[in-house]
């Protein structure tokens, strides 16, 4: 496009997307943009600040263990691969 | 008698294998357990601390393997990569590229990506604070000024494409989403996704989205005019909508401020630019 | 270098109406300095519970404390609810990450994030422990004993005058909790921590939950350890719970913070109030965390023993000195 074009495109464009965005304040609650994206769980991740520090000990013990003898057992079963729901035949990476 | 960084050393030496000798004589067991066993209380501490922590950056990965898996995983990325830094915001750095090169999980091939989308995720969530612009500031730049206008982007902006469907897995991975989300199952292959981590407020909300507003962002974000963006979105994709990757720009806060010439200066633009703290108050529930 | 009054709250990052808290009443100040009243170890899933309080509820925790590191991410959730938080209560900043025990230098970049953390909440107690969790750029998220020589006293002494000068602010040194004993030791903790006082000008914060699991793993004996302590210089006071891995024919104590405050800490606290009156005491539980009213019911506890220990226990000192 032309330089031409795209300034009144832009224009167009900025001014039908503060229209469009009108609904929700800028400082908007998140529901309502969640409710707009379908990312309906993404307020409840408030306190989902990863890892933290503590001076705690554990008494638990993580042993060491070989992965070639386990097989990842997650929800995988939840995504369907090319060779049938819950397969976890390989999935080659993309060259 | 051994000098403190001797003791140390030792310490830490002992912490993949058990004390040796030097060590050994350093430390005494009053009291009935083994010096060993106590040792392995230290161990158990540095490993077991740390597994949960990448556990905590990576709930999904830890779903998608399985607990048991996860923790091996995570045992053999501890061997070879404590943390470098004493907070543990941020940690887990490493973590994608260790499972792209993991053999026992060459067969989930998404794995480093879904672990991308986490960190990403994190990431956002302890970004920098930043007040969005005011729609306002945007509706009195001259047309003819938009073109050639910059945008800072919101630091808390994390831009992520994959070969994968990492957002769909992600989304399909949430706790709590054993329903209706989980009940779809995504199929491999598939294309391959691109979206955001943003944060207008405190939650992080991520999402896919279409090529052109990637490409829209990612041309800001490199510091691009707001028209060669534009033209980058139309290029990547043959229907770019540009009024909707606006629209969800500003519902999403992605931009703090806007500059250029014929733009007046920021601070005496309006409201919106002011710093944290001066949020104007809002539509907020509560 | 005195430690200067502080009355105005740092500013909120975020509005109030954001994260949905009452509004505390305008005239509500927000003292720096932490009174010797009980606090609560402040942890996230409890930061409805404490911003959802009426003013006048929950009087149990009279301030909180958070571990420093937990905090040096640059804004969003953990700020805005700190910051609001802050603005109510007197707070004090726990670190675990600055290794003052290393024998190698402190990580230049970590005393930086405590100094912004510290100018950012101007917290009225900072304190750090007396052990090590790094090593040549590594950082191994647990504390290592030291040995208690006087080439130790000198580094880990060298550490705090330059952490304290840094920060412009006088700090308190945690008693470990240690699961064997360093046999190359030329004094006692007590003696040791009391060393590091005269030589630096900071304080000690007495965790006697560590007392109480550092004595049973090294056979030794808490009346004495406390008859010994040097109680004046200590400006603060850990409390937790703590697990014994048992079953083998043989016990160790393990500093889990995962339960109640045992009988044997609860004793060995009501002692140390009669005997040198009350201090800030915190109710530390960070493994399986509960629900926020079970850390008030350890805090009423602790409450109780400083009331009774007031009202019948000689005072012999009340100088848990705050100016160095």
């Amino acid at each position: 496009m032309n330089s031409k074009t795209s300034a009144l495109a832009l224009a167009g464009a900025v001014a039908a997307a503060l229209t469009l965005s009108a609904h929700t304040s800028f400082a908007a609650d998140a529901a309502g943009m969640e409710k707009c994206y379908g990312v309906s769980l993404a307020g409840k991740n408030d306190c989902a600040a990863g890892p933290g520090t503590s001076c705690a000990g554990t008494s638990k013990v993580d042993y060491q263990g070989d992965a070639w003898k386990l097989v990842p057992a997650g929800t995988c079963t939840d995504i369907e691969t090319p060779f049938g729901p819950g397969s976890l035949e390989p999935v080659d990476r993309p060259a | 008698m051994p000098s403190l960084a001797d003791f140390q050393r030792n310490f830490v030496r002992a912490l993949q294998s058990s004390p040796n000798h030097s060590l050994r004589r350093r430390m005494s067991a009053p009291g009935g357990a083994p010096l060993e066993q106590r040792f392995a209380v230290y161990r158990n501490n540095v490993y077991h601390s740390l597994t949960e922590a990448l556990s905590a950056a990576f709930p999904i990965i830890r779903r998608l393997v399985g607990d048991e898996f996860f923790k091996i995983t995570a045992r053999t990325f501890l061997d070879r990569q404590l943390p470098g830094r004493a907070t543990l915001i941020g940690y887990g750095e490493g973590f994608p590229e260790f499972l792209e090169s993991f053999p026992p999980a060459q067969n989930l091939a998404y794995l480093g990506d879904v672990a991308r989308l986490e960190l990403a995720y994190l990431s956002a969530y302890h970004a920098a604070d930043a007040q969005a612009l005011n729609g306002e500031v945007f509706a009195q730049i001259p047309p003819e000024a938009l073109e050639t206008a910059r945008i800072t982007l919101h630091p808390a902006l994390r831009l992520l494409t994959s070969p994968y469907p990492v957002f769909d897995i992600w989304q399909t991975n949430q706790d709590g989403q054993e329903g209706a989300a989980a009940d779809k199952p995504i199929k491999l292959p598939h294309a391959g996704q691109c979206g955001l981590c943003a944060r207008p407020r405190l939650a992080v909300i991520q999402t896919a989205l279409p090529e052109g507003d990637y490409a829209f962002l990612c041309a800001l974000k490199d510091g691009g005019t707001l028209g060669e963006a534009a033209e980058s979105g139309g290029q990547t994709q043959e229907d770019f909508d540009l009024t909707g990757a606006l629209a969800r720009a500003f519902q999403l806060g992605l931009f703090t401020a806007i500059e250029g010439p014929g733009i007046e200066r920021p601070d005496v633009a309006g409201p919106g630019i002011k710093g944290p703290g001066t949020a104007p108050s809002s539509s907020a529930k509560d | 270098m005195s430690y200067p009054p502080q009355t105005s709250p740092p500013a909120a990052t975020v509005p109030d109406i954001l994260i949905g808290a009452k509004k505390a009443p305008a005239s509500t100040p927000a003292p720096a300095k932490i009174p010797s009243v009980t606090g609560v170890g402040l942890k996230s899933d409890h930061y409805r519970d404490i911003l959802d309080a009426s003013p006048g509820e929950n009087t149990e925790a009279g301030w909180f404390e958070i571990h420093a590191e937990n905090y040096m991410g640059e804004g969003g959730a953990p700020h805005a609810y700190l910051s609001a938080i802050r603005e109510r209560f007197p707070l004090s900043i726990h670190g675990v990450g600055l290794s003052l025990g290393s024998n190698g230098p402190l990580d230049d970049a970590h005393l930086k994030r405590l100094k912004g953390l510290v100018e950012r909440y101007r917290p009225g107690l900072i304190s750090e422990h007396l052990a090590w969790c790094s090593a040549g750029g590594t950082f191994f998220n647990d504390l290592f004993p030291v040995p208690l020589t006087h080439e130790t006293l000198r580094k880990v002494g060298d550490h705090i005058n330059q952490t304290q000068d840094y920060l412009s602010r006088r700090i308190l040194i945690e008693n470990p909790s240690t699961y064997l004993k360093t046999v190359d030791d030329e004094m006692s903790e007590p003696e040791f921590l009391e060393l590091l006082c005269e030589r630096t000008g900071c304080g000690i914060l007495l965790d006697l939950n560590n007392v109480a699991v550092s004595c049973a793993n090294k056979a030794e004996n808490t009346a004495d350890y406390l008859a010994h302590f040097p109680g004046a210089d200590v400006g603060e006071i850990h409390l937790a719970g703590h697990s014994i891995d048992k079953g083998h024919d043989w016990e160790l104590r393990i500093d889990d913070h995962g339960s109640r405050v045992s009988q044997e800490v609860w004793a060995l606290f009501g002692t140390f109030c009669e005997r040198w009156g009350p201090r800030p005491t915190l109710i530390e539980w960070d493994t399986d965390v509960p629900a926020f009213p079970v850390l008030l019911e350890e805090a009423g506890k602790a409450r109780d023993i400083m009331q009774n220990a007031a009202a019948f226990g000689p005072l012999m000192g009340n100088a848990h000195a705050v100016t160095r």
